[in-house]
């Protein structure tokens, strides 16, 4: 009838993952016990669309980010430095073989 | 949660709520040239109460419209293509009228808003813009007798069923004799234009259509759900 040609961008199967896995993302950045708030995933998943920007974008969440990240640095750091002292002792070992 | 304006029509108000993150992962799936499958899906999750099965395509279109209008970012008036604006294809002067209209002829032919039942089963029955005219016909324009008959489809009609009913009358339609075809499809032309409140429709290859109002020249328009849901994700990608 009236320009039946019009073609019309849908979503391409990539940019439909790209959209899941966004979400997915999201949802469980904020949940479970590795999440920045404690949510379960099926709570996160109820939070409406908008909510998830608000948090992203606010600086409540942003200073949550940079104390988790603190955070995990305080229980990595003895670990590194246990890796350090058997790093040392191999050291030491191979010393020692070469006498 | 954004608060979405109540939408205040002349014969009913909707409210809408915003889709959350697993709705909105359950309809990005969907086949995204289903769009009147995916518009029902989507209204069945921000609309309580109200089978959007049972409005007119244009309420339906409305509705996906205001919801975008509401959520995105920037004017509500949104941009659709490079210069059109949502205002240049609304139409609100015209109301809402559910009555079928007389376009006479010796059979008394009525014509009917299309419902969303029934685009629902037109989009699985049409593959090109001749069909959807075909189709529209078909599903929209019956008799008088037809009309009064017990087993004349309704929303509750089984949809294999109609689809059945409905490929039966295109093929019906599509052996008229050319003249007096071309009558009954003028008059279905006139009919449609005393029923496009909200929105002009127009047909493509992938169903219905929103046409601009300077009409013939200027790129025809379709809301679609996916549009309701891309803007929000852009910033986790």
């Amino acid at each position: 009838m009236r320009q039946p040609d019009f073609k019309y961008p849908t979503v391409s199967l990539q940019q439909q993952s790209a959209l899941v896995d966004s979400w997915v993302s999201a949802a469980l950045s904020l949940s479970g016990s590795a999440g920045l708030v404690t949510l379960s995933y099926n709570e996160a998943l109820n939070m409406a669309l908008s909510d998830l920007s608000d948090i992203f974008d606010s600086q409540g969440f942003k200073q949550l980010q940079k104390a988790k990240e603190a955070e995990n640095q305080l229980l990595i750091a003895p670990l590194e430095r246990l890796n350090e002292v058997i790093r040392g002792l191999n050291n030491l070992g191979k010393a020692l073989s070469h006498r | 949660m954004l608060l979405i304006p109540q939408l205040q029509l002349p014969h009913a108000n909707f409210d809408m709520r915003e889709l959350t993150i697993g709705e909105a992962i359950g309809l990005v799936k969907l086949n995204p040239s289903a769009h009147e499958h995916t518009i029902s899906q989507f209204l069945s999750c921000v609309l309580s109460g109200i089978n959007s099965r049972e409005l007119t395509v244009q309420e339906r279109y409305l509705l996906v419209a205001q919801y975008i209008s509401a959520t995105c970012v920037g004017e509500s008036d949104f941009p659709i293509g490079d210069s059109a604006k949502y205002s240049d294809y609304l139409r609100m002067n015209h109301s809402l009228s559910l009555e079928p209209i007389a376009l006479g002829f010796d059979e008394d032919w009525q014509l009917s808003p299309l419902f969303g039942w029934q685009a629902e089963a037109l989009e699985d029955v049409c593959h090109s813009w001749q069909d959807w005219i075909f189709g529209c016909m078909a599903a929209q324009l019956a008799t008088l007798d037809e009309f009064k008959k017990e087993d004349y489809p309704t929303v509750n009609t089984p949809i294999a069923f109609y689809k059945d009913w409905l490929k039966e009358r295109i093929t019906i339609f599509k052996a008229y004799p050319e003249r007096d075809f071309a009558e009954l499809y003028h008059a279905f032309l006139i009919g449609l234009e005393q029923l496009n409140f909200y929105f002009e429709l127009g047909f493509d290859n992938e169903g219905l259509v929103c046409l601009h109002k300077e009409g013939h020249g200027v790129a025809p328009a379709r809301f679609q759900v996916s549009d309701c849901l891309t803007a929000t994700a852009i910033s986790f990608s």
